[in-house]
Parts: C-alpha cells; sequence; structure tokens
C-alpha cells in the first residue's frame, strides 16, 4: 500500500525524481488542508480566501476614483488601483501568512515527509493563489462595468505577476526564518510593513517621480515587476520603468537565501 | 532490517554541549518488537526521533529497508483544528494512500463513529490516541515508532492493538518508554538507555533488574 518513498536512505540519484514526486504530494495536501483548517466548510467556504482580497480591492479602487488622486495621463483609476492593490495584498499576506506558518504547525513534523520548507512554501503559494484569484476576478469585473479595458498585452501581464509570486514567495520564507529567529520581528513587521509601502511601486509610477527619487526607487525589486504588470495591462501607451534581468536576478539571489535561512530553522526549533 | 552504527547526537544547551546519544549500535530485524527504556531525559524521544528520520545524527549512521511509522505519541501526529476524516484523508495524501479502504479500516478499528466528524481537538486523550494507532496501523508500516507506549487506550483498546499486532507478524515494533506496563505487553527484548549508551540485556527481566537498579 505504501509506496516505498517512505524509506530512509535517500541519497542514490534514482530517488531524487521519487523525492520529488513525494514533496509535490505534500505540498498538494498542504493546500488543502489549509484551505480546509482556515476556511473552513461551513457558509461560503473557502470563496473567503478570495473575497478577502478582492474587499481590499475593491475598497481602495472606490476610495481612489472618488478622490481621484494616484493617477495621471492614460491609466485608467480603477486598473491603476486594481494593478497596485493586489501587489500590495500579495506582498503583505505573503509574509504575514507565512511567517507564522511554521509556529501553527510544529505538529506535523512527527511526519517525516513533511518539511519545514514545504509547509511554508504550501502557505506562501495559497496565498499567492488567493490574491491571483482575485485580481483575475476583478479584471473581469472591472472591464464588464467599463471601468478598463482587458489587459493591452495578457501575456506580459501575466509573466509580470508571475514573477511577482516568486518574490512574495521567496520573501515568505526568509519571513519565517526572521519569525523563528526573534521575536522582535513580530513587532517591528507591522512598522515595517508601512515603510515599505512607497518602495512597492504601486502608488505611483516611476515616470511619475522626479528624476533623483526614480534612480532610488528602482534599487526596489518590487517596483520592477509592478512596472511591467501595469505596461502589460495598460499598453506601451504608458511609461514604464523596469529591467527584468534585474527582476529576476533580485529574485535568484532572495531564493537562494531563502532557501539557505529555511534550512537553519530546524535547527532553531529543536534549540528551543 | 534497521541499522544503526556508531550514532551520536548532541545539542548545545546554554552555550555547552550536551551528549545525548553516544555511539549507539543498534539493529532490528523485520518482526521484532524491542522496547527501550529510560528515565526522562536519557535520550529515549532523540533515539526516535533520528530513526523516524526527523533528525539528523552528528555522527554514524542510520539505514533502513523498511518503511518507518512516524512516533506515535499522546497527540499521535494528528492535527486538532481538522475533524478525524480530514486528518485521515490528510495523511492518505501525504503517504500517498487510498483513502476509500483506508477510512474503512479507521472508523472500524477506532469504534470513533460520528466523533470522526467532529475536530479531533474535542476528542479524548484516548481517542487521538486510538485515531493515530489505528491510521499507522492502516497504512501498513513496517516498523511501528511508539513513544511512551500506548497508554492512552482504554484496555478493551489495548487488546485490540495487542490482537492486530499479532496478526502483523512480520511487523517490527520499536517502543520506547519509562514504564513497564505498555512494554510488558508488546516486547520480547529490552534495551536500557542510560549514559548516552545503549545497553542490551539477554532477557527481558535482567534489562528490568538493571533499570530498576538505576531507577
Amino acid at each position: 500500500m505504501l509506496e516505498s518513498s517512505l524509506r530512509i536512505s535517500q541519497n542514490k540519484p534514482d530517488q531524487l525524481w521519487r523525492g520529488v514526486k513525494v514533496q509535490w504530494r505534500v505540498i498538494k495536501a498542504l493546500i488543502l488542508r489549509e484551505m480546509i483548517t482556515r476556511f473552513g466548510r461551513h457558509n461560503i467556504g473557502f470563496l473567503w480566501m478570495f473575497i478577502e482580497p478582492m474587499m481590499f480591492s475593491i475598497g481602495i479602487t472606490v476610495l481612489w476614483a472618488w478622490t481621484g488622486g494616484h493617477t495621471k495621463g492614460t491609466i485608467p483609476v480603477a486598473g491603476f488601483a486594481l494593478t497596485g492593490y493586489s501587489a500590495i495584498v500579495g506582498w503583505r499576506n505573503s509574509i504575514n501568512r507565512t511567517s507564522g506558518s511554521i509556529k501553527a504547525n510544529r505538529a506535523l513534523l512527527y511526519h517525516r515527509v513533511i518539511t519545514i520548507f514545504d509547509i511554508a512554501f504550501s502557505r506562501a503559494v495559497l496565498e499567492f493563489m488567493a490574491v491571483s484569484v482575485s485580481l483575475v476576478v476583478l479584471t473581469f469585473a472591472f472591464v464588464r462595468l467599463d471601468l478598463m479595458d482587458l489587459p493591452a498585452d495578457p501575456l506580459q501581464a501575466v509573466l509580470a505577476w508571475a514573477l511577482l509570486g516568486w518574490f512574495f514567495t521567496a520573501a515568505g520564507l526568509v519571513s519565517v526564518y526572521l519569525d523563528e529567529r526573534s521575536e522582535i520581528f513580530e513587532r517591528v513587521w507591522h512598522v515595517f510593513m508601512y515603510l515599505t509601502l512607497p518602495l512597492t511601486g504601486a502608488f505611483s509610477m516611476v515616470s511619475w517621480l522626479p528624476t533623483g527619487a526614480q534612480e532610488f526607487i528602482l534599487y526596489s525589486p518590487m517596483v520592477h515587476g509592478v512596472e511591467m504588470l501595469r505596461e502589460g495591462y495598460f499598453g506601451g501607451g504608458i511609461r514604464a520603468e523596469y529591467d527584468i534581468g534585474y527582476f529576476v536576478t533580485c529574485n535568484l539571489v532572495l531564493t537562494a537565501v531563502a532557501l539557505l535561512l529555511v534550512r537553519r530553522v530546524g535547527k532553531l526549533l529543536r534549540a528551543d | 532490517m534497521l541499522k544503526v552504527q556508531n550514532v551520536s547526537k548532541s545539542y548545545p544547551l546554554q552555550g555547552q554541549v550536551l551528549n545525548v546519544l553516544q555511539g549507539i549500535n543498534f539493529e532490528l530485524l523485520p518482526g521484532d518488537k524491542v522496547a527501550v527504556l529510560g528515565r526522562n531525559g536519557a535520550g529515549k524521544s532523540t533515539f526516535i526521533r533520528l530513526i523516524g528520520g526527523l533528525e539528523h545524527p552528528d555522527a554514524g549512521q542510520i539505514h533502513s529497508s523498511m518503511s518507518i511509522s512516524w512516533p506515535l505519541g499522546y497527540d499521535g501526529g494528528v492535527q486538532g483544528s481538522l475533524t478525524g476524516l480530514d486528518n485521515i484523508y490528510f495523511l492518505c495524501r501525504i503517504y500517498g494512500a487510498d483513502p476509500l479502504s483506508i477510512k474503512d479500516f479507521v472508523a472500524d478499528f477506532t469504534e470513533l463513529g460520528h466523533f470522526l466528524w467532529e475536530p479531533v481537538k474535542t476528542y479524548s486523550s484516548g481517542m487521538r490516541g486510538r485515531l493515530g494507532f489505528a491510521l499507522s496501523m492502516a497504512f501498513n508500516f513496517d516498523c511501528l515508532l511508539i513513544d511512551e507506549g500506548l497508554s492512552a487506550g482504554d484496555s478493551r483498546f489495548t487488546q485490540r492493538c495487542h490482537d492486530a499486532l499479532q496478526a502483523k507478524q512480520d511487523q517490527a515494533i520499536l517502543m520506547v518508554s519509562h514504564s513497564q506496563a505498555s512494554i510488558k505487553e508488546f516486547c520480547d527484548k529490552a534495551y536500557v538507555l542510560q549514559g548516552g549508551q545503549l545497553h542490551s540485556f539477554e532477557s527481558m527481566s535482567s534489562a528490568y533488574a538493571f533499570y530498576e537498579g538505576r531507577h
């Protein structure tokens, strides 16, 4: 009944593929489980997962449309708020929800096939999935309501969003380490979150900023993703400043750091 | 079979190094029913965690051609916020087993009835233990790791476990405990873990005598 993947000696290369299969199975199971635990099977259940971020985006869009701020040129305000706030929610939720994932699920580590990486990664992926569904549904809804047009270059929009997802996930994994490492993290995180808001690039296109500020803000990897996303949504008519190579390089470095740090979380747990 | 060779494990403890296990050698064959006795802090749980693959030794090697269960303890490796059924489905998914037959087996074995639809956090510790044990039996592991005995169940359930384990002659059991009651029930060979060393004995009674002497 059981596959031999449960056996201990794992170092042979032919077992690598089986290891990947097991890990994929475990991550899928963890995502399903998290959906059930968090949203339950009561009333609209895990529809909440998408509605939560959606309500946030809708609220902000209405607010911005009303005040008429934050937009210049040809970009429709609804689309501007939607792309920007989806990115912010993705960034915020990934870290808020992933950082505490190990504390909440220590009992799962009784099962050898479940690793710390699996728990944290599945949580980050689930959060990203939720924000993604919210973004897609609201895009179609806003188009339907004539608030904006369909994305000018869907492929670029998808690619930009995927790169952002990669960034959020890697950052989420780093936050797991920081959270386990120090209690201070939990306390300063929310402040830090507010301070990083301008660096998300959600509130303004880079080209609207003074030259000095442009140079500075382009050091923030996420800005590149958001600029690219907006170009995908609103076409070449807007002036987007981004460098895919820079964003991908930052993601690779962040991922490497994240994987190294996640490996150390196990040691931190046992030192308790 | 399971082979533990020269395994050592230490933990950092307030700037010092605590040597929990120092050069342990141990072998387990299919069908062996073995107990490891030891006082609190003697390293029983560390030993079982190493064999269960939850931690890695500092030195030495562990080889196994058997599939090994998770360490069955008080909480049985199940999740409080999920219902019994959701726990069954979840573990089936991660261990790659067919949920339908497992579900029937567990429902039958645990006699939990409608409690399977309730969150596990509403269970008594005995009920939790039953669920965890039934699940590990359902997955047909070659070797069961049991931490602190099967003290959770009542005598009826203990008898049931006993019968189920008797029926699987090839299944090995490795149990760690500080009490003798459940060990007598399930095991026919005993070791004593003491001072980082694993002492082996010819008979159960000589192991008890040694252990009692150290108590």
